[in-house]
Order: structure tokens, then C-alpha cells, then sequence
């Protein structure tokens, strides 16, 4: 039987995986603060939950623990925008910002210059950020994870095919925004 | 984790290609400011101590366990040897343990069996003749 967790060798496994973690989370919730909050509820929920388990099982529990963080966070600013769009909708005028123009506002403020250093990067997250759920998930866990197939079914809870269809998909659209020549 | 070309080789050629550029892009991102590394530390300490606090509260329902039967089975057994003495046992007076003094002794139950030629042996060393061993 494999030896249960000890609390020097969860710290470990969380000093290695925090960096990763929070810029996965500030992709998804597009606030730095938003992301360390939600990596913060992940590690406390690993620890108290999972703590205990073989240290080998921890990487998948913590992916899975974060998605489901990021996806409640999503939760509820879903509904506080719904009541936020609910108030300013009759004051909209119809000079509004398109799509298109918003579209900076959507980088990741005040850590995009210092941590993407180059514009590639910073549309690269811009573009994660636009993914849907699953096919973020897919290319996450496959590409910047690095989880083979069979891991990241594993973490996603659906089968491998899935897997390979969310990343084509996810590949493809990404490679749609940001043109062939974005990885040159 | 992987990082080998193998790793994408389900892949189409264009597909992998982006897939390794933007990999090394996303790990080069994770390098973390002096902010965001206190609050994560601060954080990773939280992580650590609900675990400790787990281990321990899980111990102390391990000993609460052990506690409650080691003072049960005192209960049991204690007053069980303070009320009824042990039965068949010898009684112990004065007059017995003399008598078993020899049993215990380093020189073992022969030597008093021969008590008597021990004696006049000693009466002897002490007048200073010893007898021959062909007298």
C-alpha cells in the first residue's frame, strides 16, 4: 500500500504546482486576485480532502480540485453579472465598444507585461481566456500539463476520444486566432 | 509530465508544432512575483496546517480508543487481583523461607546434603591439619 501524504511533502508538491496553477486560474477568471483566491481554496481543499492520500495521486486530484474551483467562481460572477446586466441595461447607449475593442480589456491586467513579456503571449492567454470550458480543460492538461491522453480523460472525467477531439478543437481554434505564423 | 516530441505525436504536423511553441511559452509565464509569492506562501502554510490538524485529530481518534480499553481492562483486572489473593499458593512464614534459603543459595541443595563433612572439613582448616586424601 503506498504511503499517505505528510505536510512537508504536500508543501512540496504545492510549491511546484502553484505557478502553473494560478496562471491557469488567471486565464480563466481573467483577475490576478480572482486567481490566487481560487488557488488558495484549491490547495486548502487538497489538503483537508486528499491530504492523506499517496503523494503520486495528488497532481490529478489538484487539476480536477481547480477546474472545479475555477468553474464555481465562474458560477457565481455568471450570476452577479446577470444582476449587473439586468441594471445597466436600460442606461446602454449605442456607442457602446464592440466586441473587437473590448478585446485588450480582456488581458490579464497588471501582470500580462511583466509575465508574457512579449504580445504573442499575451494573445495566447487572451485566447485560452476565449476557449470554451472543455477544450481549455483539454489543451491545459495535454499542452502546457503535459498529461498524456489517458491522464487527462482521467482528470476531465469523459474518455480518451474526447480528449482528442476537445484538443483538435481547441487546437484549431487557437491556431484560427492567432495565424500559423504565431508559432514561428 | 512530458515535454517530448512524442508526447504531441498523435498530432498533425502543423498542430504539434504549435503545441510545443506554445508549451514552452505558457512554462516560461509561470515564473511568480514577489506578491503573488507571499499569498501563495501564505497560502501553502493554510494548506499545510489543516493537514497537520487532520493527523492530529485523526491520532486523537486513534488514542481516545486505546485510552478507553487500556483503562477498561485496568478496571477488570486490578481489583480482581486485590480482592481475591491468588489460591493454592503457599503460605510464606518465617519458618519456610529459612527453609528455602537453600534452594535459592549459589551453592546449590548438595552442598547442604553433605552439611556435615562440610563442617568438620572447615573445623579441620581451621586447626590447621587437613587429613590426607589416602589417610
Amino acid at each position: 500500500m503506498a504511503e499517505g501524504g505528510t505536510p512537508e511533502g504536500l508543501n512540496a508538491f504545492l510549491l511546484q504546482a502553484q505557478g502553473r496553477a494560478l496562471r491557469v486560474a488567471e486565464i480563466a477568471t481573467r483577475s490576478r486576485d480572482d486567481a490566487l483566491d481560487v488557488v488558495q481554496d484549491a490547495m486548502l481543499h487538497l489538503a483537508r480532502s486528499y491530504g492523506r492520500r499517496p503523494p503520486g495521486e495528488w497532481a490529478p486530484l489538484f487539476h480536477r480540485i481547480l477546474e472545479n474551483k475555477i468553474r464555481d467562481w465562474q458560477r457565481r460572477q455568471g450570476v452577479r453579472n446577470r444582476f449587473f446586466f439586468w441594471r445597466s441595461e436600460r442606461e446602454e447607449d449605442e456607442d457602446a465598444p464592440t466586441m473587437e475593442e473590448r478585446a485588450p480589456d480582456l488581458a490579464i491586467p497588471d501582470s500580462t507585461e511583466r509575465l508574457m513579456q512579449d504580445e504573442a503571449m499575451a494573445r495566447l492567454k487572451i485566447a485560452l481566456a476565449e476557449l470554451p470550458e472543455r477544450q481549455r480543460q483539454a489543451f491545459v492538461l495535454r499542452v502546457w500539463d503535459g498529461l498524456s491522453t489517458e491522464e487527462t480523460a482521467q482528470v476531465m472525467g469523459c474518455s480518451d476520444g474526447s480528449v482528442k477531439t476537445h484538443l483538435a478543437r481547441a487546437l484549431s481554434n487557437l491556431r484560427g486566432k492567432l495565424g500559423d505564423a504565431w508559432s514561428n | 509530465m512530458n515535454t517530448s516530441t512524442n508526447h504531441f505525436a498523435d498530432l498533425s504536423p502543423a498542430d504539434r508544432a504549435f503545441a510545443q511553441v506554445a508549451q514552452t511559452r505558457l512554462r516560461a509565464s509561470e515564473v511568480l512575483d514577489y506578491t503573488e509569492s507571499a499569498r501563495l506562501a501564505a497560502a501553502r502554510r493554510r494548506a499545510v496546517a489543516a493537514l497537520e490538524e487532520r493527523r492530529s485529530g485523526i491520532a486523537a481518534w486513534l488514542l481516545a480508543p486505546a485510552a478507553l480499553a487500556t483503562v477498561a481492562l485496568s478496571f477488570v483486572l486490578i481489583p480482581n487481583r486485590l480482592v481475591s489473593p491468588p489460591t493454592g499458593a503457599p503460605a510464606v512464614n518465617g519458618l519456610e523461607t529459612a527453609a528455602l534459603e537453600w534452594v535459592v543459595d549459589e551453592a546449590g541443595p548438595d552442598f547442604y546434603r553433605d552439611l556435615e563433612f562440610y563442617r568438620w572439613l572447615e573445623q579441620q582448616s581451621e586447626l590447621g591439619r587437613l587429613p590426607e586424601p589416602n589417610a
